[in-house]
């Protein structure tokens, strides 16, 4: 199956740290460990986007009071 | 020169998204607004101004219920993202703006004086929050929404601008003024180049 790709860079210093850490693994290529990484940051972003939770909206609120938009 | 009058119009996103901005380009428009500038009056964090009603504190109202949405229908007012948790059935236009999270999070702590300490915490926390409200705004069967990017409008701002344009639902408005608004002066607190 055809993928479409668009090239996206990182850090040198990322990019050598990132190719350590595979060297002892099964991941192919520092692109695979990338993807998947954020793909499955993504799905819980996705999955933690329906609520904030009473301490996340305690934060929010705090900082919009020091920001001026709420008392 | 005029909007909707059966329809609250809305500019939200995040504190520190570009609302201000966007409030600039559709005044410099011609397009009907509500704001106060004697509350909360421009300063170094927005040199042109807030462009805000109750001095940026419309969100207490909001959750108070002591704001009446009625008396601003057919023209736009600024009510940043985590009040729109708090708005009543009814019929909107919103626009809403979003920005690199780490340009947010550098002018937020610029304009509070903070340098937080915590900012993996409140990066996470409100990345939830955009991503919640936008959610939320993006199901509600009331609501048309026109999602703009902040550092897109200064990248590439007749594309941008346009869309917007094109979402008052009226040539009338002046695109050329809005165009003119956007400087890439007041851009400050880059990442994205």
């Amino acid at each position: 199956m055809d993928k479409d790709y668009t090239p996206v860079e990182i850090p040198t210093d990322l990019y050598k740290q990132i190719e350590e850490k595979i060297s002892h693994s099964d991941v192919s290529s520092v692109a695979d460990f990338i993807t998947t990484l954020l793909k499955e940051k993504l799905s819980d972003d996705q999955s933690e986007g329906g609520s904030l939770s009473s301490n996340d909206e305690e934060k929010v609120k705090e900082r919009l009071k020091a920001l001026g938009y709420m008392d | 020169m005029s909007l909707n009058n059966n329809t609250n119009y809305i500019v939200s996103g995040v504190e520190r998204s570009g609302t201000s901005m966007l409030m600039q380009i559709l005044h410099a428009g011609g397009v009907p607004m509500a704001f106060d500038n004697s509350t909360r009056p421009p300063d170094e964090n927005n040199p042109r101004g807030y462009f805000e009603l109750e001095g940026g504190k419309i969100i207490n109202k909001l959750m108070e219920e002591t704001f009446s949405l009625e008396d601003f229908k057919g023209q736009f007012i600024k009510i940043t993202a985590y009040g729109l948790k708090f708005l009543s059935p009814g019929q909107y236009r919103v626009i809403y703006s979003e920005r690199d999270i780490e340009e947010i999070l550098d002018s937020m702590e610029k304009m509070a004086h903070i340098e937080d300490t915590y900012r993996s915490d409140t990066r996470e926390v409100f990345i939830k929050l955009n991503t919640m409200i936008k959610d939320l705004i993006l199901n509600r069967d009331d609501m048309d929404i026109l999602l703009v990017n902040y550092n897109q409008i200064l990248k590439n701002p007749k594309d941008s601008i346009q869309k917007i344009h094109d979402f008052l639902n009226s040539a009338e408005f002046d695109l050329e003024g809005m165009l003119s608004c956007v400087d890439q002066k007041l851009y400050r607190k880059r990442r994205i180049l």
